[in-house]
C-alpha cells in the first residue's frame, strides 16, 4: 500500500514536472537561459548514466569518451550517410552500448584504482583517436554544420524546440534509470555495489551485471553526446575531454552519490553555477572553488542529504 | 521649495546627457585568463580604447541617434564549449550589436553558424578557413593567418638566412595542425626540408627531449610559429640550454615580449620574428604607449589590428545609418580602403584564396631581437618581404 503510495506520488511528480516544462521556455527571460536550461538537462543525461555505472561500484574516468563516441558516430551518420539525425543519434547510442560491453567485459576485471586509471587511459585514446583521424573526423577541426534532429518534419534546432526534445528524454533517462534500480538488475546493481565478494558468493554473475551496468550507462551517454553535437552543431576533439569526465564525476559527488536523485540535483547545481557566477569574473573560479568544498565539507552525502542534515540538526535542538 | 529645487536638478540633468542617448552593448569573447590571455586583453583593450575614442568625440552617431557604447566581456577560457555559452549570452541576454573574438579556430567554428543565423559580425582572430569562408559572410578577421605570410616571409628567412633542414613542435590540437601544413609547405616549396616536425599538447612545460631529437636531425633552423607566447619562450630557452646556435625563427603571430621575459635577452638575440605591421611607425609607438599607460602593461600586437577594425566597423555603421542591419554594415565595411589606423593602412584581401574579402591587410615585418627588442630588417606585402 505504502509502495502503491510513494509510486503514485513520483508518477504525480513526473506529470507535475512535464507540465511545468512545458511552460519553461516561454517563462524564462530569453533564449539564453534556454540554452542553459538545455545544458543542464543534458548534463542530467550524462550524470545519470554515469551513476548507472556507479551503482555496480565502478567509477568511470572516461565517461565523455563515450560521449563524444556518440557524439561523432552521429554526426558522421547523417553528415556523410545522410541518415536522418533522429535515427543517427539512436544508432550511435546503441553503437556506443556495445562498444562499452565489448571494452568492459575486458577491463571490469579490474576494480578500484585501476579500473579508474583504464578508463582514462580509454579517453585519451579516444581523444588521439579523433585528433589524428582527420580523413574521418576532419581531426581538429572536428565537424561543423552538423544537421539539427527533425521528427516528422518540426526541427529541434531551435532552442526551445530543443529544450522540449531534451526533456523528454531527460524524462525518459530519469523513468528509466528509475524502473532499472527498483527491477532484479537494480538490487543485483546494489549488492555488487556494497559487497562484490558476498553477491559473487551469493550467486550473482558479478561480471555480467558490471557489463550490463556499463554498456547501459556509456550507451546513454553516448545518446547524450549526440544529442548534444545535432544541438550546437559543431564536435570536436576538445567537446568531450577529460575534463568533462571530471565534471560529470563532480555532479555525482556534490549532488549525492547514493541516490539517482542527487545526479540530477549536480547536474542542476554544477551546469548553470559558473554561468551565474561569471559576473564575479576573476573571483568566478575562486567562488566556484569554495562552493563545491563547502558542499563536500558540510554536506559529505552531497546535496541530496541536505533535508536528512537539517532533520538531524532540528532533532538535536 | 525643495520640490523646486528637486525639478531642477532632474531638469540639469536631463540636459547634462546626450539626448534620447541609446545602449549599444558590444561583445568580447576571448581568453582572458590563462593560455591565451596575452591576445584576449589585447582585444579587449582595443575596443576599450575605441570606445574611449568615441565617447571623447561626442558618442557614435548613427542615423540621427547618438549611442552610449557598453562593452560586455567573457573569459573563453580558449575553449569552445565554453565560447559557445558566452556567445548564446551575448545574442540572447545583453543583445550585442557584434562581437569581438573569439580567439581561437575551434570556438569560432563552434560559434559561427550561431552568429551566422542571427546575423552578428564578429571580428576574429582564428586561423581557420571557416573565419574568411563564404558560408559565414559576417565574420572578419584582424589578424593575419599563417596562409597569407608564411610564403613570403619564410621565402625571406631560406634565401636570407640560408635555412636549409628546419625543425619546429606544433600544439596538437586544431590550430597546430593547420598552421603546420602551411609552415612545413611554405619550407618545402622555398626550398628547405622542413620534416623534422613534432606535436606536443599544450601546457607541456619540458622539450628537452623533443628538441634533443630535433638537434640531433641536424636542424640548422628552428620555427617557434604555433606555440603560445609562454610556450615559445621555453623553447627558446630550452634549445639555447641544449647549445642550438641555428636560427630561431618566429614566423606568425606576436609573442616577442613574451618570448623575451620567459627566454631572458641574451638567450632571445638574433631571434627572427614575425611583426604584425611595422612597428617604427610613429602611429603605432603612440598607439602603444597609450595602451601601456592605460593597462600597465607590455601591448601584444593584436591590439592595434583590432582597433583598426573595430573603428572600421564603427564607420561603416555611420555609413549605412544603421546598427541592426548587419547586411548593410557589411556591405559598408566592404567599401573601406586604405583606412588609416595605428598599425598602417588597412585593406582587405582573400578573394584569390578564400574567395570573400573580409580578411584586413596592413604591411608586417620581420624584426630581428637585438639587445631585448626587435628592430625591423624587412617590410612585407601580400606578396614578399623585402
Amino acid at each position: 500500500m505504502i509502495a502503491k503510495t510513494g509510486l503514485t506520488v513520483r508518477l504525480g511528480l513526473v506529470v507535475a514536472a512535464s507540465i511545468v516544462a512545458a511552460f519553461v521556455p516561454d517563462l524564462l527571460p530569453n533564449l539564453f537561459y534556454v540554452h542553459i536550461a538545455n545544458l543542464t538537462l543534458l548534463s542530467g543525461i550524462f550524470a545519470l548514466s554515469l551513476w548507472i555505472i556507479y551503482s555496480v561500484g565502478q567509477l568511470s574516468f572516461g565517461h565523455a569518451a563515450f560521449a563524444g563516441l556518440g557524439a561523432y558516430m552521429s554526426a558522421l551518420l547523417a553528415m556523410r550517410l545522410e541518415v536522418p539525425p533522429a535515427i543517427a543519434l539512436i544508432i550511435a547510442a546503441l553503437a556506443t552500448a556495445g562498444m562499452a560491453a565489448l571494452l568492459g567485459a575486458v577491463i571490469l576485471r579490474l576494480r578500484g584504482v585501476y579500473f579508474v586509471l583504464v578508463t582514462f587511459l580509454f579517453g585519451q585514446m579516444f581523444t588521439l583517436l579523433v585528433l589524428n583521424w582527420a580523413d574521418l573526423t576532419n581531426g581538429a577541426n572536428g565537424l561543423i554544420s552538423i544537421p539539427a534532429i527533425v521528427i516528422a518534419g518540426v526541427s529541434f534546432g531551435p532552442r526551445p524546440m530543443f529544450f522540449y526534445l531534451v526533456f523528454g528524454v531527460f524524462l525518459a533517462v530519469l523513468l528509466f534509470t528509475w524502473g532499472l534500480k527498483r527491477s532484479t538488475f537494480g538490487r543485483a546493481f546494489d549488492s555488487i555495489h556494497q559487497n562484490i565478494d558476498l553477491a559473487e558468493s551469493c550467486g550473482i554473475d558479478t561480471a555480467r551485471y558490471q557489463v550490463i551496468a556499463f554498456a547501459i550507462g556509456s550507451g546513454i551517454a553516448g545518446l547524450g553526446g549526440a544529442m548534444m553535437a545535432h544541438y550546437i552543431r559543431f564536435v570536436s576533439p576538445d567537446t568531450f575531454t577529460f575534463h568533462n569526465s571530471v565534471a560529470f564525476i563532480t555532479m555525482l559527488v556534490v549532488g549525492g552519490r547514493s541516490l539517482f536523485w542527487g545526479a540530477m540535483i549536480g547536474a542542476a547545481v554544477i551546469t548553470p553555477l559558473p554561468e551565474l557566477l561569471r559576473d564575479f569574473e576573476g573571483l568566478q573560479h575562486i567562488i566556484y572553488g569554495a562552493i563545491l568544498i563547502l558542499v563536500l565539507r558540510l554536506l559529505p552525502g552531497g546535496l541530496v542529504s541536505l533535508p536528512s542534515v537539517l532533520r538531524r540538526q532540528g532533532g538535536g535542538q | 521649495m525643495k520640490a523646486g529645487l528637486l525639478a531642477l536638478g532632474v531638469s540639469a540633468l536631463a540636459l547634462s546627457s546626450p539626448a534620447y542617448a541609446e545602449t549599444l552593448t558590444i561583445g568580447v569573447v576571448a581568453p582572458l585568463s590563462g593560455a591565451g590571455a596575452a591576445w584576449g586583453l589585447a582585444m579587449q583593450g582595443a575596443l576599450e580604447l575605441a570606445v574611449e575614442d568615441l565617447n571623447a568625440a561626442g558618442g557614435l552617431q548613427v542615423g540621427g541617434e547618438s549611442y552610449d557604447i557598453e562593452i560586455v566581456s567573457y573569459d573563453s577560457h580558449y575553449n569552445p564549449n565554453d565560447a559557445v555559452t558566452a556567445v548564446n549570452r551575448l545574442i540572447y541576454e545583453d543583445g550585442a550589436a557584434f562581437i569581438v573574438g573569439p580567439l581561437g579556430s575551434a570556438p569560432l567554428a563552434a560559434v559561427a553558424p550561431m552568429t551566422t543565423d542571427n546575423q552578428i559580425i564578429t571580428i576574429t582572430a582564428a586561423f581557420t578557413p571557416i573565419a574568411a569562408s563564404p558560408e559565414h559572410p559576417y565574420v572578419f578577421r584582424a589578424v593575419l593567418p599563417t596562409e597569407v605570410y608564411a610564403h613570403p616571409q619564410i621565402s625571406w628567412v631560406v634565401h636570407e638566412l640560408g635555412a636549409t633542414r628546419v625543425g619546429a613542435l606544433f600544439p596538437n590540437d586544431e590550430s597546430g595542425q593547420s598552421m603546420q601544413i602551411d609552415i612545413a609547405a611554405a619550407y618545402e616549396e622555398a626550398g628547405a626540408d622542413a620534416s623534422a616536425i613534432d606535436f606536443y599538447e599544450r601546457g607541456r612545460m619540458d622539450f628537452v627531449p623533443l628538441l634533443t631529437r630535433q638537434i640531433a636531425q641536424g636542424i640548422d633552423t628552428f620555427e617557434l610559429d604555433g606555440s603560445p607566447p609562454e610556450t615559445a619562450g621555453l623553447l627558446v630557452r630550452q634549445l639555447r640550454e641544449l647549445g642550438f646556435e641555428g636560427n630561431i625563427v618566429r614566423t606568425g603571430g606576436d609573442a616577442t615580449d613574451a618570448i623575451l621575459a620567459v627566454a631572458g635577452d641574451a638567450a632571445s638575440d638574433g631571434l627572427y620574428v614575425h611583426m604584425e605591421f611595422d612597428g617604427s611607425l610613429p602611429e603605432v609607438q603612440a598607439y602603444e604607449a597609450r595602451f601601456e599607460a592605460a593597462y600597465d602593461d607590455s601591448m601584444n600586437a593584436f591590439s592595434p589590428l583590432f582597433y583598426s577594425l573595430i573603428n572600421m566597423v564603427f564607420q561603416a555603421m555611420q555609413a549605412a545609418g544603421t546598427v541592426d542591419d548587419s547586411d548593410a554594415i557589411v556591405a559598408e565595411l566592404g567599401n573601406l580602403h586604405d583606412f588609416v589606423g595605428p598599425a598602417g593602412a588597412a585593406n582587405w584581401i582573400g578573394e584569390d584564396i578564400w574567395g570573400t574579402t573580409r580578411q584586413q591587410f596592413v604591411p608586417y615585418a620581420i624584426g630581428r631581437v637585438t639587445n631585448g627588442a626587435p628592430e625591423v630588417v624587412a617590410i612585407c606585402t601580400v606578396d614578399s618581404c623585402e
